[in-house]
């Protein structure tokens, strides 16, 4: 049986191209619910037309489902509340130099 | 990361072949000044050797990368898929024999190779105006920078065709003496109308972006891009009309300039805003790029308007220190303003592309590389280090009247473009996936 941290973990293998900082530490994952091997990922971008947004929501989906257990993911994006860089934990804010 | 791809973009060799063939172009500038620096840079704005170099670096060059950079940006800002990448890519086969032809023609003395390289330059500008305004037909809002990147393309083919007419001049002379005011006229809506608002179009998307800021006031973006896409063609019509006399006292020429210079001004301070509100202490490669271009442009401009106001550098003879003060203003809006510019964003966008085109579909799978790690980052600082010096000793010699220095200077710019297409090629080099 899957567990959120065990999703979590995987998510860390996604990782912004340009900031170098996977999405958790990024802060842009809202939201992991696991029940009966489907998970659904509630996550946001940096902003509005993000041109990664496909390729970091399918890489996020990719994640989720390599995660033992799962049997489907699914990965909806949300805009409230607005991403800012306040959300970038600390020690990817250190990594960062921020 | 925003502000550079979606899936509304065109197929990845689409924009990388006008890159790539636009930083071809801008090695091959520096050679050839490098070659010639007397001749190109102290000889007649007219002599072959200048006209040559000189559309190296504003169609190979320049043209070649804004025309990639934006077939892959418009979807971006436009927010609207990009009317026909396949259009986009049909017209790389007219611009890049137009960008040869045209330097070869004018470098070479042979008019009919020029003009043929000019209509075909515009026959792609109308390819990429025209594919730019149906692409902004179908976007859903009508952003402040998407306007002005259209506003840049229209003015990309008015400069298009000015030019053609002024290579048919060369051919079958028909201007006389108002040659020198056609000239000027072209010239002031390539560097202000197409090259200073698509920049500052497209920076006020990249540089936040890449310096993290947040939360800076935006309140002068539209004014600025107005006022440049205003005062674009307001110089250029009174460049070509003859000075209007005795406008509170200064030539008319430098009073119908000031919106333009106001708006390269106040997107400077608005650079200074943005920074201020970075999150990054640190400058990356990019950013400095960006500040050294703007502080290049301010000081272009300075030049530039000390000179329409009837300046004259008092160290240098009279007579030709007008002419050389204009020339360094010129190379250093060129070589300084737009190249450095272009330099800096190409190193986050050619890695960015390639690396979507490698490696976004792996992502979350396994362990991919960054776009910073395909090239080495020495090359990325050395290069700065180098074009930097490079392009303001060419220019202070121009303003200097030193022949000599800027013979040394254009040496060291030539390095630091070397490092630059190294860096590129190493990026664009196959891999094993």
């Amino acid at each position: 049986m899957a567990a959120e941290e065990d999703v979590r973990e995987a998510l860390r293998r996604v990782v912004d191209p340009e900031l170098g900082v996977n999405v958790v530490d990024l802060g842009l994952i809202y939201g992991i619910a696991v029940a009966d091997g489907a998970v659904k990922v509630t996550m946001t971008l940096t902003a509005p037309g993000c041109p990664l947004a496909a390729t970091l929501v399918r890489g996020v989906e990719e994640a989720a489902r390599s995660v033992p257990g799962v049997v489907r993911a699914e990965v909806e994006v949300v805009w409230s509340p607005p991403w800012s860089p306040d959300r970038i934990s600390a020690r990817a804010k250190e990594e960062l130099g921020i | 990361m925003d502000g550079i791809a979606t899936r509304q973009s065109p197929p990845f060799h689409v924009p990388i072949r006008y890159l790539a063939t636009g930083i071809a172009f801008f090695l091959a500038f520096h050679v050839f000044l490098a070659a010639g620096a007397r001749a190109v840079l102290f000889g007649s704005p007219l002599a072959p050797a200048t006209l040559a170099a000189v559309h190296l670096a504003t169609v190979g060059w320049l043209s070649m990368v804004v025309m990639g950079a934006m077939y892959q940006l418009a979807p971006v800002l436009m927010d609207a898929e990009l009317h026909s990448a396949r259009a986009a890519a049909a017209a790389y086969w007219l611009a890049l024999p137009g960008a040869v032809a045209l330097a070869a023609g004018l470098g070479a003395a042979l008019p009919a190779a020029a003009v043929t390289g000019g209509v075909l330059v515009a026959c792609a500008a109308v390819f990429f105006a025209g594919n730019l305004a149906l692409t902004f037909r179908r976007a859903g809002r009508w952003s402040v920078q998407g306007t002005a990147m259209a506003a840049a393309a229209g003015f990309f083919l008015l400069v298009v065709a000015w030019g053609t007419a002024l290579a048919i001049n060369l051919w079958q002379p028909y201007l006389g003496a108002g040659v020198w005011r056609h000239l000027g006229a072209h010239a002031a809506l390539g560097v202000v109308g197409w090259f200073s608002l698509i920049i500052a179009g497209v920076g006020y998307r990249l540089i936040p972006t890449f310096a993290l800021s947040h939360g800076y006031p935006e309140n002068l973006q539209r004014p600025v891009l107005i006022l440049l896409a205003g005062g674009a063609p307001a110089a250029a019509l009174v460049v070509v009309g003859g000075r209007i006399a005795g406008v509170i006292g200064l030539p008319g020429q430098a009073v119908a300039a000031l919106p333009a210079f106001a708006g390269l001004g106040l997107f400077a301070w608005d650079v200074v805003r943005i920074l201020r509100h970075r999150r990054r202490p640190r400058l990356e490669l990019v950013t400095r790029y960006s500040v050294v271009a703007v502080a290049m442009m301010v000081v272009a401009a300075g030049i530039g308007w000390l000179l329409l106001a009837g300046w004259a550098p008092p160290w240098l003879p009279a007579g030709v220190g007008r002419a050389l003060g204009m020339k360094a203003a010129v190379y250093l809006a060129l070589d300084g303003w737009a190249s450095l510019m272009a330099v800096g964003q190409l190193y986050k966008i050619v890695p960015f592309l390639t690396w979507l085109h490698r490696y976004g579909d792996r992502m979350g799978r396994e362990q991919v590389p960054l776009p910073r790690d395909l090239f080495d980052p020495r090359l990325g600082e050395w290069s700065f280090r180098l074009l930097v010096p490079g392009v303001a000793g060419t220019a202070a010699s121009l303003l200097a009247g030193w022949p000599g220095g800027a013979a040394a200077f254009v040496w060291v710019s030539l390095a630091g473009a070397l490092l630059f297409a190294w860096a590129m090629l190493q990026v664009l080099r196959p891999r094993r996936r």
